[in-house]
């Protein structure tokens, strides 16, 4: 089975050599690629440095461009699943390994590592969190689906996740968009508890002036691909 | 109806920008769709600046009190829809080059793989 890891990355040159190291002693059976979205430091050389396998984007194309281009590469490249990890060392590698057996042994399309099932570890900040929160319900309400971390950027896909990825994938703020297009295409999710940490180095992409331009952007893209054209798709067996 | 004085406004300020978007097309820094496009709105408010009888009946017949508010509100209708126009454009574009950029990325990255096995196998 050939499991790859994609590593979206901005502007990480402080904290991906951590990410790296920690990848190759928590899961050794996995390949990964770093997607370079246009960052002005040096996250490239240092990449290339530690002999990782790296797809520099020419221009900054934001979090959903890098995170399909990872998706296309594991297409192309024949991978069995595709986990998306964050390049700002908030995600443990040693997670990967159970969230490959939980999608192996659910029969499931996506896990999705959720910090909130045991509450361990970082949590995010108060008004996040109510964000997180009625990203949840809304999610519920239009998939009837229950997820605790519909924003998490820790989850695995299947083959068949990784085409229709490959294929469209959300631009700006992608998670609880991709979750519920994932659901329109009758995908199935599931969730595990992963204990996260906070970004080692760097700033969040999503500043608290954003926000609400967030909520409003992501609620109306979520209702849009809940009843636009993915239901009418359907995933490939 | 429209005085004379702002009459001959319009149709200069109208005909300069028709020669503005003239000039852009013969550099080709404008792309001939919105060219047509430009030059028809700014054609289209001059000759009802030029014709007032005409504007003041349009403007009567769709219940705009003033003749002028008239040729204001066709020149935004038409604006608009460029404006639409040029949103479907601008969106068709970001996706073209996000997947050029990804391409670029792919390919570039092939090409440091062969590379590599070719130094491997000198």
């Amino acid at each position: 089975m050939k499991n790859l890891v994609i590593i979206p990355a901005w502007n990480e040159a402080e904290s991906i050599e951590g990410v790296i190291a920690e990848l190759r002693r928590d899961a050794p059976g996995f390949d990964f690629v770093v997607v370079n979205d246009g960052s002005t430091d040096s996250t490239s050389n240092v990449c290339r440095r530690l002999g990782a396998t790296v797809l520099d984007l020419p221009v900054n194309l934001g979090i959903g461009g890098a995170v399909q281009t990872g998706y296309i590469y594991a297409l192309r490249h024949g991978y069995d699943t595709a986990t998306q990890l964050d390049g700002d060392g908030q995600h443990p590698a040693s997670a990967l390994p159970a969230m490959l057996e939980c999608l192996r042994v659910e029969d499931a399309d996506m896990v999705v590592g959720s910090r909130f099932i045991e509450k361990k570890g970082f949590q995010s900040v108060p008004l996040r969190r109510v964000g997180i929160c009625f990203l949840s319900f809304w999610v519920k309400v239009l998939t009837g689906t229950t997820l605790t971390d519909t924003t998490s950027g820790l989850r695995m896909a299947s083959r068949r996740l990784i085409r229709a990825f490959a294929e469209e994938y959300p631009n700006d703020y992608p998670e609880p968009e991709s979750v519920v297009r994932a659901l329109s295409l009758g995908a199935k999710i599931v969730e595990m508890s992963v204990e996260m940490r906070s970004r080692s180095a760097g700033q969040s992409s999503i500043s608290m002036r954003k926000s609400l331009y967030y909520m409003v952007k992501v609620s109306a893209a979520m209702a849009m691909a809940r009843f636009y054209n993915w239901k009418k798709k359907g995933l490939d067996k | 109806m429209i005085s004379t004085r702002i009459q001959v406004l319009i149709v200069v300020v109208m005909c300069f920008c028709v020669a503005s978007i003239f000039r852009l097309l013969a550099q080709g820094k404008m792309d001939y769709k919105l060219g047509i496009a430009w030059t028809f709105v700014f054609g289209s408010v001059a000759a009802l600046a030029l014709a007032p009888r005409t504007l003041a009946r349009m403007a009567a017949f769709l219940g705009i009190a003033s003749p002028m508010n008239m040729l204001f509100f066709f020149g935004f209708l038409f604006s608009t829809g460029i404006l639409f126009s040029l949103s479907r454009r601008t969106s068709r574009l970001q996706a073209q080059v996000q997947r050029l950029a990804q391409e670029t990325a792919m390919r570039h990255e092939m090409s440091n793989d062969v590379q590599e096995n070719k130094l491997q196998l000198r």
